[in-house]
């Protein structure tokens, strides 16, 4: 199989574990991102289908986000929702489950047994690698709302130690103080003129969702933040992050 | 002597164990940890450190604070040098390498002093009366020898090595200005719960307290707050930190200087931060600062405000003189003249007023002061040093000189109320203590201590408390905040009520030559006489004419006192001439400071395609378009562009070529009204496009004018997938996202941008389908299953595909589009799948050529000024359906034939090329002027091998065949040409669809 590459690849080579540094900075790898968007009067219905097909509620407001079976649910606008979860694997699953046969109901092209036929209609578009993804689409109708995929679109970067949160306010004006930007919050805000997610995971973990095209600079410009701190790089190879003890639900 | 010749033996805020070595101009000397520059110099007995801006005349420091106007130096060397940076401001550290400004060869002789003897002409007005005058000729020759002359530091052009940040804090109450008044405010709002931000300009906090005897009685008060400030959680103290501005919505700009700390860039530390704090309150507690007077040759070295002379002794151990006239209008002078007493030989109270407050008289008589009530200072002897003084009896008698080498001067007390201006509220005349104080404060703002005009220390704690109460309590901190520490009884000059007789000069006639309003700017009392004189009744007008309460310093000594004698010669209350307006910064900022960390490659964020790594390692030459960076062209090809973006093209029409189009911008389109979307969006329609297949569109602005193409293909009934130029991306999509949720909210449709999510690469060439077919093998790319503007979505290797038919080359071509994370892994898949063809990757500038030739328009001709039919796409429109634009293109002078519209230029001559932005006439017309149109792409075409451009021309296509000229005036350049169609190549487009 082709292999995935991060954005982040040639410039973030993992260093160590990170262990006691004031501030270990990393990417995130192995999630899924879906974006889900309902129309003007069609919120109840997709709140409905999303709970029914992945057993987790739609934030009401954008302040923490909502999760359950290994799916984080942010709500990003009016009727706007970005859903987070494993890659390749089924929902709450812990195990590889082997889901590389089933979850690929399209049909077999002739010729090569690496080739597919996705589209057009009604067979599901292009671009959804996710089982749980899959699943959501099976109930959501284009009347109700859209789903996109952004899994490649967004680079998930992480900022740990005690120094994180004094980085973050060199280019995030958003008030990161503990009792007002509490454990699990999360706010859509600007890093240096480029738009990103910024989610505090636990007591001095913060997480970025960037802009892929915009992450190796912003990688840049926050190792280049961090210099004054000290700062190791380290990888996490799995999101399991999203639903790690630390987070207070 | 190490020590310093004016060091005084014992007391002081300096650490005598740890000396620091510095220079000035090359000399060296030494002062101890905790002076400043200009306490060293002091201590040195360097009394002459500058020379002024205009007369040159020698001048010392006048105060021992930000105010000062006259100690500016440049320190450091090469691309660290600072101009005009504030001797009492700098902090001593070791090696500090100072050099004094505008003067040649040296402040002690310095050859532009010859402009005092030329003061008569020199005086307010004469730079614009004389070289601005009947010709513009004039200034051009005279100025650069004037900026020579006159003028402060000079800046470098040797890139500055240190690091700069910037950073955003948020809190509830901010309090600038950590004296009496703000610690206390500081410490109940801390007591209170709430959040505390306290800044303080100095290294210390305590703001006049530090001024007092360091074994004084205030000092274990100021000490006590400082330690429980320090103990409270939420309270987080800035020292060395000056709000240069204030700003709407309680935002507070503040400058950190890092200075002393000796910052290594290299591992990050920053010489300077910038702070953008965001506050729900803000407390003003920024002081006042003390006025001279204005008497015949004040600015002679060793004339200081009394504060400055009393805080030198007190806080740097210097004894600015051995024997001291103190020249005073209030009671506050008498600090510095009984702390004064006890150290040097002798001490005389000059004061104006005819009544002495008995407390006073008494003190000065047990000190052994001489105290002369109702006279006045009216002359200084001495030119580089003070060594007497004229003083003369107020009620007209004859004077008489006495000696002294210190003259102590105290004019009163200025508020300083530059951050309420900022917020825009007029500062408001406060007769009783004769100063401006904020003319108000805004919801949230606080007033407290000097600032509010009431001068004790008692009164600067109680209003700091009450500030400090209510400032919490607007933020919902009422927790009751206990006592506040008492402090020590006030010393007499403090409890005296401040009584002030306001004087505004002193010396009578003799003042209008060399009694110095403002001593930076170099404004005499005669300047202002003149500026009265020509009618500049308005202060703005004034300060315009004078210069005075510009320059580095914007007037803090000199403002109140030129308004007073304005006010005076108009024969007004000084409340009526009002001030002119205080701008941020409050004290000069680096520009480096500003720009923080946003300088090299952090100067604006850059956008990498998801094939960036692979094309730096595969011999890809960079270009910067727009955000991104783009593969321009690649060294397989030939070392320069001239050679390689030719043989990449070649290699696209003779065989295959893939190229990293990734940048494009790509938006979702989602729902059941997405095709109703699309069709009120483009020109052309989009509604009855079957799945499967992919149109180009033209999109207009609501002006009816061209906004930008690209193309969309229809991935389902209710889904498009839409390309937009990589330029106009970020546009389209906020167009979009407008229209979707503001002007058509009734329509069911998503847009979102998935730029970021697909790479795109397009495969060009006549062999570009024997490339997929071995790279996408059982993928039947023959003409009728993916005929041109076909669409195919695929899965390969378990990685989605959607591969489009289309071509912007002119070629037989592809654009296959993958997931981010696979398009390296795909990218080279097709890459040595195509080997066996030839296939190599070309750039940026063999796209853009190709499309020249191919006559496909692109950013130089997707200009808002054009309509569809000056491109030439006239009937592309649908004008029977509704889209955006449609009756504003119908605009009678946006259809006259005669406009200039699409036409190619090919060049007749052999030598010369066509150059981009050359301007077109007709071969029999008048060079001049702005011709009949202009040049807007152009490439050498190595399939026509000469030069063609596209352009736009008068009249178009109408002229078809017919010979031009290309001007180029800059160049002197005129090529023969002629008009073509725009399309060079294959205009049938049986490449197209092979």
């Amino acid at each position: 199989m082709l292999e995935r590459r991060s954005a982040l690849e040639s410039l973030a080579p993992p260093t160590g574990k990170g262990e006691g540094r004031p501030l270990v900075i990393g990417e995130v790898r192995g999630f899924a991102l879906l974006q889900a968007a309902a129309f003007v009067g069609t919120v109840a219905a997709l709140e409905r289908a999303v709970r029914s097909a992945l057993g987790v509620d739609l934030p009401k407001r954008i302040d923490a986000p909502r999760r359950a079976n290994g799916i984080c649910v942010f709500k990003t606008g009016p009727e706007q929702f970005l859903l987070v979860g494993p890659q390749d694997a089924q929902v709450a699953s812990t195990e590889h489950a082997g889901l590389e046969s089933s979850s690929h109901p399209a049909p077999l092209l002739a010729g090569d047994a690496r080739l597919r036929r996705v589209g057009p209609e009604p067979v599901r578009p292009a671009g959804a690698t996710e089982f749980w993804a899959d699943t959501l689409r099976e109930v959501v109708p284009s009347a109700m709302g859209s789903l996109t995929s952004l899994s490649h679109g967004r680079t998930r970067l992480f900022l740990e130690g005690a120094a994180a949160r004094e980085v973050l306010s060199t280019g995030i004006a958003v008030d990161l103080h503990p009792e007002v930007f509490r454990c699990d919050a999360y706010a859509l805000t600007g890093l240096e003129d480029t738009p990103v997610l910024l989610h505090r995971t636990d007591s001095q973990r913060y997480e970025l969702y960037v802009l892929r095209t915009y992450a190796g600079w912003v990688w840049e410009w926050l190792t280049d933040a961090a210099l004054p701190f000290g700062y190791e790089v380290v990888k996490k190879s799995h999101a399991s992050l999203i639903v790690g003890p630390n987070v207070r639900a | 002597m190490s020590a310093g010749s004016h060091r005084v033996r014992s007391g002081g805020r300096i650490d005598r164990r740890e000396p620091r070595a510095f220079s000035l101009d090359g000399r060296r000397l030494t002062g101890y940890r905790g002076d400043t520059l200009a306490s060293a110099l002091l201590a040195a007995g360097v009394a002459v450190v500058g020379r002024s801006f205009k007369y040159h005349r020698p001048r010392g420091f006048v105060t021992a604070g930000v105010d000062d106007p006259n100690g500016l130096f440049t320190l450091g060397t090469g691309g660290r040098a600072e101009p005009n940076a504030q001797g009492t401001v700098v902090q001593l550290t070791d090696g500090l390498r100072a050099a004094s400004q505008n003067a040649w060869p040296s402040v002690r002789f310095d050859v532009g002093a010859i402009n005092s003897w030329f003061a008569p002409v020199l005086q307010a007005g004469f730079y614009y009366k004389t070289f601005m005058g009947p010709t513009r000729r004039a200034w051009m020759f005279y100025e650069r020898f004037i900026r020579r002359a006159a003028g402060l530091g000079a800046a470098r052009h040797d890139p500055d090595p240190d690091r700069y940040e910037t950073r955003h804090l948020f809190t509830d109450v901010l309090v600038i200005g950590a004296g009496p008044a703000g610690l206390s405010a500081a410490l109940v709002a801390g007591r209170a719960g709430a959040r505390v931000l306290l800044i303080e300009q100095d290294g210390l906090l305590g703001g006049t307290l530090l001024s007092d005897p360091v074994d004084g009685q205030t000092e274990s008060w100021r000490v006590r707050l400082e330690a429980e400030l320090e103990s409270l959680p939420d309270v987080r103290i800035l020292r060395h930190t000056t709000a240069l501005g204030l700003y709407d919505g309680n935002t507070v700009i503040l400058l950190t200087r890092r200075d002393h700390c000796a910052p290594d860039p290299v591992q990050g530390e920053a010489l300077q931060i910038v702070t953008t704090v965001r506050a729900k309150t803000v407390i003003q507690s920024t002081g006042a600062i003390e006025r001279p007077l204005v008497f015949p040759d004040n600015d002679r070295p060793g004339v200081m405000t009394a504060s400055a002379v009393r805080t030198y002794l007190n806080r740097y151990a210097v004894a600015c003189g051995r024997n001291a006239v103190v020249l005073t209008n209030n009671d506050s002078a008498y600090a510095a003249a009984f702390d004064l007493a006890p150290r040097i030989d002798r001490v005389t109270v000059i004061d104006v007023r005819r009544a002495i407050h008995p407390a006073l008289a008494t003190q000065a008589a047990s000190l052994g002061v001489e105290v002369h009530a109702a006279t006045a200072v009216t002359g200084v002897l001495g030119r580089t040093r003070v060594r007497g003084v004229t003083l003369t009896p107020i009620d007209g008698a004859r004077g008489r000189s006495a000696a002294c080498d210190l003259l102590c001067m105290s004019g009163g007390w200025s508020p300083l109320v530059h951050l309420s201006s900022h917020g825009g509220i007029k500062p408001r005349y406060q007769a009783d203590s004769a100063a401006f104080v904020p003319g108000g404060y805004a919801p949230g703002h606080f007033g407290a201590g000097a600032l509010t005009g009431r001068f004790s220390l008692g009164e600067a704690v109680a209003t700091g408390w009450q500030a400090g109460v209510r400032a919490a309590a607007d933020c919902g901190f009422e927790r009751a905040a206990g006592e506040a520490p008492t402090l020590p009884e006030g010393a007499p000059w403090d409890t005296a009520n401040h009584r002030i007789e306001p004087v505004w000069t002193l010396g009578g006639a003799r003042a209008a030559k060399a009694a110095f309003v403002d001593f930076q700017n170099d404004v005499t009392v005669r300047d202002l006489e003149i500026a009265h004189q020509e009618g500049y009744e308005s202060v703005e007008h004034l300060k315009r004419f004078t210069t005075l309460g510009m320059g580095t310093d914007q007037g803090k000594t000199s403002n109140i006192n030129a308004l007073a004698i304005m006010a005076g010669l108009r024969g007004i209350e000084l409340a009526e001439a009002g001030t002119t307006t205080f701008r941020p910064p409050f004290v000069p900022a680096r520009l480096g400071a500003l720009a923080g960390r946003h300088v090299g490659r952090h100067f604006r964020p850059v956008r990498r395609s998801p094939l960036h790594a692979w094309h730096l390692g595969h011999g890809a030459e960079m270009i910067e378009a727009g955000p991104w960076l783009r593969p321009w062209y690649y060294r397989w090809a030939g070392q320069t562009v001239e050679l390689a973006y030719l043989e990449e093209m070649r290699r696209v029409r003779e065989a295959v070529g893939l190229s990293d189009v990734s940048t494009l911008g790509k938006i979702d389109v989602q729902g059941p009204d997405a095709a109703e979307f699309l069709d009120r969006l483009y020109v052309n329609g989009f509604a009855r496009l079957p799945v499967g297949k992919a149109r180009y569109g033209v999109m207009l602005n609501d002006a009816g004018t061209i906004f930008d193409d690209g193309t969309t293909t229809r991935l389902a009934e209710t889904r498009y997938f839409m390309t937009t130029t990589t330029a106009g991306a970020a546009e389209v999509m906020s167009w979009l996202e407008f229209l979707a949720q503001t002007a058509w909210p009734e329509l069911r449709v998503h847009v979102s941008s998935v730029t970021d999510e697909w790479a795109g690469i397009a495969v060009a060439g006549p062999k570009a389908r024997a490339v997929l077919e071995r790279a996408l093998p059982g993928c039947d790319v023959s003409n009728d299953a993916l005929p041109h503007m076909g669409c195919l979505e695929i899965e390969w290797d378990r990685v989605p595909v959607r591969l489009i038919r289309l071509s912007f080359s002119g070629e037989l071509a592809y654009e296959l589009y993958v997931p981010a994370d696979y398009g390296t892994a795909f990218w080279e898949h097709l890459l040595s799948s195509g080997e066996p063809c030839g296939m190599r990757p070309y750039g940026l500038e063999a796209l853009a050529s190709l499309r020249i030739e191919k006559g496909h328009i692109a950013g130089a001709e997707l200009d808002p000024r054009l309509t569809l039919n000056d491109l030439g796409l006239g009937r592309m429109a649908r004008p029977e359906k509704p889209f955006i634009g449609r009756e504003l293109a119908a605009r009678p002078l946006l259809n006259v034939p005669e406009r200039p519209s699409l036409v190619g230029i090919e060049c007749l001559e052999p030598g010369p090329r066509l150059r981009g932005g050359a301007i077109l006439f007709a071969a029999s017309d008048e060079m001049k002027g702005h011709g009949r149109g202009y040049v807007t792409s152009v490439t050498w075409s190595p399939t026509l091998g000469k030069f063609i451009a596209l352009g736009l021309y008068a009249g178009g296509l109408q002229h078809l065949g017919e010979e031009i000229v290309c001007a180029f005036p800059l160049y002197g350049e005129r090529v023969r040409a002629r008009i073509t169609s725009p399309v060079f190549l294959d205009p049938k487009g049986e490449r197209l669809h092979a």
